[in-house]
């Protein structure tokens, strides 16, 4: 399988329709990442946008990179941030409403539907910059160095963000154990 | 619990909590279809407001298939059938 980066050089160079093959291969996770942000029927209006803006925006593209999911990911970012502009609903707010979409799949899962609530309110919590890392990690499965070029930070910025918001996590979802235990005991 | 219990824990919860459902084949396709319009329209030179403009990159000959190929992709209603008409160059 060629790298992306030769598709999209290729699309630069004479061969605009090799394009297609890039948007063929990140089509699912440009869609998953628009939905579990915006929604599901936002992830539906918003993709062909990603496509047309990464297209125009192909020039401009590293050829060194193999993997253009960070890239698509960065403009899709910036599709969302538009889309919240002009009307739609905040990511913090999209988050609480997108955890219904999967949660028959996530009860049947898990031990306790509770804890799985908790952490969504924490993770809601985090500053803005924090979650971003987090869940570009946790979501779509980058590494922080590719987070770093999603968000155009340096790599040990995207760390340490990284870092932050997990320790965070792990003291906020303690403490609520901590009171459910005390809750028990009591 | 231990941090690292812990930790493991809320990954497997988050990742959980990113499942989302596999987007209708309809909805790639749309996309797509956007996409290859976009890409029609630099192979034949036009500009967004419509101005025919200079075709980048390539060969003379090069431009006229791709130019050829635009215009049987504009006469076709699906991406599958695009896929097949390029595959022909």
């Amino acid at each position: 399988m060629e790298p992306d980066g030769v598709l999209i050089g290729r699309s630069v160079h004479g061969r605009p329709d090799a394009f297609v093959d890039v948007a063929r291969r990140h089509e699912v996770a440009i869609h998953a990442y628009l939905a579990r942000r915006a929604g599901r029927q936002a992830a539906d209006d918003l993709l062909a946008e990603v496509w047309l803006r990464a297209f125009a925006a192909r020039g401009g593209y590293d050829t060194q990179h193999a993997d253009a999911r960070p890239w698509l990911y960065g403009i899709a970012r910036n599709v969302l941030r538009e889309h919240w502009r002009t009307g739609g609903s905040g990511e913090a707010a999209a988050l609480e409403e997108e955890r219904l979409d999967p949660w028959d799949g996530v009860d049947a899962r898990l031990d306790s539907a509770e804890r799985a609530k908790a952490v969504v309110s924490a993770v809601r919590e985090l500053p803005a910059a924090e979650r971003e890392v987090l869940l570009l990690v946790a979501w779509e499965q980058l590494t922080p160095a590719e987070a770093a070029r999603v968000l155009g930070v340096a790599q040990g910025t995207a760390r340490s963000r990284l870092y932050r918001a997990r320790a965070t996590l792990r003291r906020v979802l303690s403490e609520r154990d901590a009171e459910d235990e005390a809750g028990v005991s009591a | 619990m231990s941090d690292e219990s812990a930790g493991l824990e809320t990954g497997e919860l988050l990742s959980a909590i990113g499942k989302v459902r596999m987007p209708e084949p309809r909805v790639l396709e749309d996309a797509r279809e956007v996409l290859w319009s976009a890409i029609a329209s630099e192979m034949l030179g036009i500009g967004p407001s419509g101005e025919q403009a200079t075709v980048t990159g390539g060969s003379a000959g090069g431009d006229e298939d791709h130019r050829r190929t635009v215009r049987r992709r504009q006469q076709m209603p699906t991406d599958v059938q695009a896929r097949k008409n390029l595959s022909d160059i």
